[in-house]
């Protein structure tokens, strides 16, 4: 018997006539109910009752008028000159600073990507920092250096030179500094695209003829053109919804998360039922972008079929001259905010004025005042993180592995539904739903905590869930096959496998949580107050202790980096995307 | 290490549904204790699906499992003594050799001496002594899946489970691997259940195979009779290559061939069909001849070709059917010109459409352009 003719019979079938039905036999583990059936029940009770419920009760209540249904929050809220106002200057100012930070950061990872530069790590780098500073940092600083009496602005002055504006406060300066501040989410993304392009079709195009500029239009953007996307509804969105900015620098600009806050929480005619109107409309607003994101994605996935890296062009002189630069400006001045507070954290300030003469004072007081600040914030976010961790890793193993047939889908969309919810709109349902009731959470840590897990579960179990689907169901069934309980097989083998996700996710989660304004500026109380905080809140006083506040953002910038250092050095690639 | 605590395995009506498939239509299969049985048929057969309610990875719809006749269907993977080896030998990466084999022994609270003992063991005989402190990533494909073996056999479970343990392993290895789990088998004393595609596989090392075709098992039987004696076209087609000749048998032995064949054929064994029967011709136990007249059936050649221990030659007959034939000697006819087969031995097998078709794919295309006009 020619042995080599069966094999040749048998082998070619197992690919081509393979019925798609046995594969997820294969993955599907057990259906015996059990301890992880109960797992799952607990989370789905945990995560509805803390994440639906909340929104629940702000959609009770905007559509709750004299105790009964109606749309007349809607009608007064969208009849309201200043929320008419607030609702398109928040739309303008999105659209135009998520445009030009594409225009500037696109630019900038094309070069990077292409060409063979110096300092390439070090960019990257930069951008991943980026990434994670505090929201509002850019703000501060930027008003401190350029606002009606800001470092920069009196000493052009004293030189005589005149600025073309008086105060970067204003609609102007909302779009100037979140451009800087979200430009390295675009940046990292379409980096990440441009190096992902099969070289091949680059030179299947120079073969047919195109010179390197119809290429690069006809070819390489239209290619990069799903990571463009979703970098614009990124930046967009995050400017859409942020609070701190628009509250330092706008100058009074009406803008809606701002004016939600407002209406929710002022001294004066609060309006707890057009706050909820409002927040409906923010997250109406984030559920559209994010349609009209995945509509443009759609069909414009393309799979990458070479593993062949892509070669950095060599460039030498001017043009290499003219892209560093470019490079380097546009770091620059992403990075101005944070030379500008290590810089107004060691000179001394009089009343709000900066006098430079050098000093430590300013970090000596902040320990003596703040040091419980500080440690609060770590705090918080410390247990928000390790049980955002736990949670996210029990969801990620109960939708990838155990597929129970409502439980698990109903989790995942759970756990998801925190990505469109504004940070704003997130604390009015939080104190809508445990201000009062069976459970009164509001003035407790526990709400902050809450909030930070809610904020970040998105993206740490979407991390953990990319992991898991890597690492093998035989890996655990083999485990079971030599004695090991489900539970056992899945803390000794699976969960040690997942642990790169688990550190790196929760770590990126633990900075954004430590950075958190919107939601916590809302939640807070005496005592459980966190840097974030004390830093917003000084940044909106005229001559409060800025040395004092640019020295706490300095430990707030070293809570993020510090982290962030050591799980790049650990796990080469670490985004907060 | 102990000898013989292999148990007898008792597979009753099991049937499994998944959510719109059924993969296992009631099956029935008796082990003898530390046999060797092999689960042979082609992918989506529902070997596996088999394989794992034995494991206890999945739980049977209905039907019952029995390991030396008490009925462990609802018994969980882990109490119910088993080595499995996976296709992808699923070592746990994070752990080392050593810690791969002992994680099982340390769950069973074995002394720290007994379980390094065990372990020491457990790599001698797979030939794999001084690796213990290895990672998996730093062996080989074959000493992976050595490893999982004897990290199986540490355990000294009752019934071993093989998952096409030698597919990913290179031709030469695979064809090495086999002697020696059947060594380990044998020496260990263990019952193997053995899952694969490969006809060759099954036949070289089983006691008995079952060959499994649509959720059901066609045929058991020793590796003889599967191949000898095949009792339904499917199995004859799918455990070496055949041609099949239609007509009918009137189960004493006599078949009329509805293409005349020429002079007797040989005696048929076992279990003869009653009724619409198929031939089953087999190229080895055919032979070319350049006298057409006295040759049982007559065909064109189509083609024709040396592989070094003979040549096999395809031929058109009459009724349009290829029909291929091994032979030593070369042939006087040129393609195209007629030539002769003599039946060294044939089987009989009731007649059905149901055969192993290699070119179903095409099949497939075929019925959509006439299903097409009709949509």
């Amino acid at each position: 018997m020619p042995s080599n003719d069966l094999r040749e019979r048998v082998e070619p079938l197992e690919e081509t006539l393979a019925p798609p039905a046995p594969v997820p036999v294969k993955r599907r583990a057990s259906r015996r109910p059990g301890v992880w059936l109960l797992v799952a029940l607990g989370l789905l009770l945990l995560l509805a009752s803390t994440i639906v419920l909340p929104q629940l009760r702000l959609v009770g209540e905007a559509f709750t008028d004299d105790g009964g249904f109606s749309f007349a929050n809607f009608i007064e809220f969208f009849t309201t000159p200043r929320f008419q106002e607030a609702i398109l200057n928040s739309l303008v100012v999105a659209v135009v600073a998520g445009v030009l930070a594409c225009a500037v950061a696109v630019p900038a990872a094309y070069v990077l990507a292409q060409f063979d530069l110096p300092g390439r790590n070090g960019f990257l780098t930069l951008a991943t920092m980026a990434t994670v500073s505090p929201p509002f940092l850019g703000a501060y600083a930027w008003v401190l250096l350029l606002g009606r009496g800001g470092i920069l602005t009196t000493q052009l002055r004293a030189w005589g030179i005149e600025l073309p504006f008086d105060t970067i406060i204003g609609p102007g300066g909302i779009v100037w500094v979140t451009v800087w501040a979200t430009q390295a989410l675009v940046f990292l993304l379409a980096y990440d695209a441009f190096r992902a392009i099969d070289p091949s079709l680059d030179e299947a195009s120079s073969s047919v003829g195109a010179g390197p500029w119809r290429t690069r239009l006809r070819i390489v953007l239209p290619m990069a053109v799903p990571a463009l996307v979703t970098g614009f509804y990124m930046s967009s969105m995050k400017i859409f919804t942020d609070f701190g900015t628009p509250l330092i620098i706008g100058g009074g600009t009406p803008m809606l998360p701002t004016a939600v806050y407002y209406e929710f929480l002022s001294e004066v005619s609060t309006n707890p039922a057009i706050a909820s109107a409002g927040s409906l409309v923010m997250l109406g607003v984030a559920c559209i972008a994010l349609a009209l994101q995945q509509w443009a994605l759609r069909r414009r996935t393309y799979a990458s079929v070479s593993s062949r890296r892509r070669p950095l062009q060599p460039v030498r002189g001017v043009k290499k001259g003219l892209m560093i630069a470019y490079l380097g400006v546009v770091f620059g001045l992403s990075f101005v905010p944070h030379l500008v507070v290590v810089g107004t954290s060691l000179l001394t300030w009089k009343a709000g004025i900066l006098k430079w003469i050098p000093t430590f004072d300013n970090y000596v007081r902040l320990f003596d005042e703040n040091l419980e600040v500080i440690l609060m914030s770590l705090l918080l976010a410390g247990i928000a993180c390790v049980l955002c961790v736990i949670v996210a890793v029990l969801v990620a193993y109960l939708t990838v592995r155990r597929r129970y047939s409502v439980i698990s889908p109903a989790l995942n969309v759970i756990t998801m539904v925190p990505y469109i919810i504004p940070g704003t709109v997130l604390a009015i349902g939080l104190i809508l739903a445990f201000g009062s009731g069976p459970l009164i959470l509001t003035g407790t840590a526990t709400i902050l905590v809450l909030a930070y897990f809610i904020r970040r579960i998105p993206y740490v179990t979407k991390s953990i869930e990319a992991a898991l689907t890597q690492v093998h169901p035989a890996l655990e069934e083999a485990a079971m096959s030599v004695g090991a309980k489900p539970m056992r097989a899945f803390r000794q083998i699976t969960v040690p496998l997942v642990r790169p996700a688990i550190v790196s996710g929760g770590t990126v989660g633990f900075l954004q949580m430590v950075t958190e304004l919107s939601a916590t500026v809302m939640l807070y109380s005496v005592p459980f107050i966190t840097m974030t905080v004390v830093i917003f809140t000084n940044a909106m006083q005229p001559a409060s202790p800025f040395g004092v506040a640019s020295a706490m953002t300095v430990v707030l910038m070293l809570a993020v980096y510090i982290p962030l250092y050591f799980v790049r050095r650990k796990f080469a690639s670490v985004t907060s995307v | 290490m102990e000898r013989g605590n292999g148990v007898a395995v008792g597979v009753e009506a099991i049937s499994k549904e998944f959510p719109g498939h059924v993969a296992l239509k009631g099956v029935d299969l008796e082990i003898e204790a530390r046999s060797f049985t092999t689960l042979l048929g082609p992918s989506g057969c529902g070997k596996t699906t088999l394989l794992r309610i034995l494991a206890g990875f999945e739980t049977a719809t209905s039907g019952r499992v029995t390991f030396d006749g008490r009925d462990i269907a609802r018994m969980p993977s882990w109490k119910r003594n088993i080595g499995f080896v996976f296709q992808n030998y699923a070592l746990w990466p994070h752990m080392s050799i050593r810690d791969n084999i002992a994680y099982g022994l340390k769950l069973r609270k074995l002394g720290k001496e007994q379980i390094a003992e065990r372990v020491t063991e457990s790599l001698r005989m797979v030939g794999l002594d001084g690796r213990a402190e290895a990672f998996p990533g730093q062996l080989s494909g074959g000493q992976q899946q050595r490893v999982a073996i004897a990290r199986a056999l540490a355990l000294r479970p009752n019934v071993l489970l093989l998952d096409e343990p030698l597919s990913n392993l290179d031709a030469k290895m695979r064809i090495g691997m086999r002697q020696e789990l059947l060594r380990l088998q044998r020496e260990v004393g263990i019952t193997a259940v053995y899952v694969t595609h490969d006809q060759e596989e099954a036949l070289e090392m089983s006691d008995q195979v079952a060959v499994m075709h649509d959720g059901r098992i066609d045929q058991v039987g020793s590796p003889q009779a599967i191949y000898e004696t095949p009792e339904t076209a499917f199995v004859a087609s799918f455990i070496g290559h055949v041609t099949l000749l239609g007509g009918v048998s009137d189960g004493a032995g006599g078949f009329r061939s509805d293409l005349p064949i020429a002079g007797a054929l040989p005696a048929f064994d076992g279990a003869l069909p009653t009724g619409r029967a198929q031939l089953v011709l087999r190229p080895e136990d055919l032979d070319l001849v350049d006298d057409v007249e006295h040759a049982h059936l007559r065909g064109t050649l189509v083609r024709s070709s040396y592989h070094g221990r003979g040549y096999r030659s395809a031929l058109r007959l009459a009724d349009g059917t290829l029909c291929e034939v091994d032979h030593r000697r070369p042939v006087a006819a040129a393609p195209g010109e007629e030539a002769g087969i003599r039946v060294g031995a044939a089987a009989l097998v009731p007649e059905s459409d149901d055969y192993y078709r290699e070119a179903a794919p095409e099949a497939e295309s075929a019925d959509d352009l006439v299903a097409a006009p009709a949509a």
